[in-house]
């Protein structure tokens, strides 16, 4: 922990479960991980694996909902936002930290134009006048890319595309110059081609201002695109955390192998049927008791149904919650999922 | 696989969507969804249309199956124009082909059983034997991998990945010879998507079908078919052999389209990217001649005076793009030549 002072956001056994009529949910349990300024980290998992989640807690959004922090720390350059109030939490919330959610349409306001809802963010964070705070407004529009920023600034988010507005999301998460970026699924909602413009503006503003920035998505493709390195979550767990090069070069846990293995390729043509990974993810209500995969892992052994795995470091921060990996530390076979069964 | 006899020729299809305005409501202006489009489906093949929002890809399989009703063209189906029948025997005609939806959630009746929600289907078509009916069902919830204690639930107690083999399984139920696969894995998670895919494969060998596929990911596209239309702003760009497409794409905008997908691929071998300045234009107002011409980087004087002609790239390879009026073109070495 010797480069202390670099890191900007270190997550401490995280735990956020909703407490609803069928019982405890645990959405994020037990998830450390850290980021340093300058640095990209992915979080990539399916529907219910606790990425989304693990993002709200960091911002504290969950107010208002069954969710709740249950336990860790979210130090955040050393502080721990989970004791914060919520008044200070606000003064953080689009200033030192930034968020870009999905859908632009609904994070937008519909009634007030584009330019107010940027200088709005800049006024409240900074002592700005009305003028001022426009013509940062202005600015900000032209760096993420849109063109006529002074006529655009005018118009409201109807009057946009969808691509337009996600670059007015991306100028309202930066124009305080945040030092932690969060992107939830920031181009899900996008065309291809769209989507390669949002990506790449991204990474140039994340070059340009030296901050952190957390992507979370379900799309592997993203991640490789964007980040330095990347944590695999499952059931609200991290499985295995590597740089993006060793992830998908040589996934060491299991799900990891069965996600990269069941992405069809637009790059090699296959006649053969995809690998599958059977079954379905467990019911958050009902997980098993040993390993979370165990139930649906080819390889999976007796102690994976009885008993959780650690994360285990393999080497220089290169974690893997796998028994198999724990035991012997060999190579898993590829030939395990050839048999696409079931279906 | 297109060795096949013709099951599916569409010819000149057009699709407008009328937009009201005024007073009184009077048509001021039309979407031009699909706008004359020409292709032919063969026996046992899978085509693919593939095109971002507003490309027209979904309204083309609606209007095969007439849930729009087409504004000219003509769908020869089997031998029979589609667009002339009338209502009731266009009913039937359904038994033939058959659509899934993108989303298993809202194209499911919640208050109905998987035993009700097929049965229906095969009521409606006539299909098999009353007294057979439940062995039937169950049979055919086998087949899509759902279990026999599941036939009395009804939807909200499937996942998304079990309730689109429900909507599989219905499709099936008349036993069509076309289905068409409206955004059909869209909606699920990778590795649901995998198990849907593969299930869509098994049943393509098992009952001799015939699909359109219908998606905007490339990565499904090539994984499960053999020949693939391209679409931009409701025109045909290209229509190629998988190979083809993927290997030398024909059109500019393939090209592009191809290259703005993230890779999956290490860090180091990255592929050279373009990335396509602006957005889609506004389907009610088009841009003259060549649709794609405003975004495209080798756009030129031809290209926004005249809509180009298909010009044969490869056997098997169709694209409108004046570029290729001598002949197909390499766009990597273009590019490099002309350093874009």
């Amino acid at each position: 922990m010797e480069k202390d002072k670099d890191i900007v956001l270190q997550v401490e056994n995280l735990q956020t479960s909703f407490f609803t009529e069928d019982g405890e949910l645990k959405a994020v349990n037990d998830v450390s991980f850290s980021i340093e300024k300058g640095q990209s980290l992915g979080i990539v998992g399916e529907s219910g694996s606790g990425k989304s989640i693990t993002s709200l807690s960091i911002l504290r959004l969950l107010t208002g909902t069954t969710g709740k922090i249950i336990g860790g720390k979210i130090l955040f350059k050393g502080e721990d936002l989970t004791t914060f109030s919520e008044k200070k939490m606000q003064s953080i919330r689009g200033n030192r930290i930034s968020m870009i959610f999905q859908e632009p349409m609904t994070s937008l306001n519909p009634t007030i134009t584009i330019g107010e809802q940027i200088a709005e963010v800049i006024r409240g964070h900074q002592k700005k006048d009305r003028k001022s705070a426009w013509e940062d407004a202005v600015k900000m529009l032209s760096g993420v890319g849109i063109p006529e920023p002074e006529k655009r600034a005018k118009q409201y988010p109807f009057q946009l595309s969808g691509g337009m507005r996600q670059r007015v999301m991306i100028a309202i998460a930066i124009s305080c110059q945040p030092e932690l970026l969060i992107a939830d699924e920031p181009t899900t909602a996008l065309d291809v081609t769209i989507q390669a413009q949002i990506l790449s503006l991204i990474k140039k503003i994340q070059r340009r201002s030296g901050g952190a920035l957390v992507m979370i998505t379900h799309d592997l493709g993203v991640i490789a695109e964007t980040c330095d390195a990347v944590a695999v979550m499952y059931c609200g767990k991290i499985v295995e955390y590597a740089s993006v090069a060793e992830l998908f070069e040589s996934p060491k846990h299991p799900y990891t192998m069965g996600l990269l293995n069941s992405i069809p390729s637009h790059e090699t043509d296959s006649e053969e049927d995809l690998y599958i990974i059977d079954g379905q993810v467990p019911s958050p209500y009902e997980l098993p008791n040993g390993c979370l995969f165990a139930p649906r892992c080819p390889y999976a052994k007796e102690i994976c149904q009885n008993a959780l795995p650690e994360l285990l470091n393999l080497y220089g921060n290169r974690l893997v919650r796998c028994h198999m990996q724990q035991t012997e530390g060999r190579e898993l076979e590829h030939d395990r999922w050839k048999s696409p069964s079931g279906s | 696989m297109t060795g096949g006899k013709v099951l599916l020729e569409v010819k000149n299809l057009k699709q407008y969507f009328p937009i009201k305005g005024g007073l009184i409501g009077r048509t001021i202006n039309h979407v031009k969804a699909v706008d004359d489009v020409s292709f032919t489906v063969h026996e046992g093949e899978t085509l693919s249309i593939v095109g971002e929002s507003g490309s027209g890809k979904t309204t083309i399989g609606r209007s095969i199956i007439r849930l729009e009703q087409a504004n000219g063209g003509s769908v020869i189906f089997d031998g029979e124009d589609l667009l002339s029948l009338s209502n009731r025997q266009m009913r039937k005609k359904r038994k033939d082909i058959q659509i899934i939806f993108q989303d298993p959630y809202a194209s499911l009746n919640p208050r109905q059983t998987v035993y009700q929600i097929i049965n229906e289907a095969m009521n409606i078509q006539g299909v098999g034997n009353k007294s057979e009916r439940r062995q039937d069902i169950l049979n055919l919830m086998e087949t899509v991998g759902l279990g026999a204690h599941q036939i009395d639930l009804h939807p909200h107690q499937f996942s998304g990945g079990q309730r689109q083999r429900i909507g599989i399984a219905r499709a099936l139920s008349v036993r069509p010879k076309l289905i068409i696969c409206d955004e059909a894995v869209s909606a699920l998670d990778v590795s649901i998507q995998a198990q849907v895919l593969n299930l869509l494969k098994k049943l393509q060998r098992k009952y001799m079908l015939t699909y359109l596929f219908i998606s905007h990911d490339l990565g499904v596209v090539r994984h499960i078919s053999d020949r693939i239309i391209v679409m931009y702003l409701g025109k045909i760009m290209e229509v190629s052999g998988k190979k083809d497409l993927f290997e030398t794409p024909g059109h500019p905008y393939t090209y592009a389209l191809l290259s703005s997908i993230p890779s999956t691929k290490p860090t180091g071998e990255k592929k050279e990217r373009i990335i396509l300045h602006g957005d889609m234009p506004s389907p009610i107002t088009p841009p003259s001649g060549c649709p794609f011409h405003t975004r495209c980087p080798y756009a030129f004087s031809a290209c926004d005076k005249t809509l180009p002609p298909f010009y044969e790239a490869r056997e098997n390879q169709q694209v409108s793009c004046h570029l290729l009026k001598k002949g197909p073109v390499d766009f990597t070495e273009l590019r490099k030549a002309e350093d874009f």
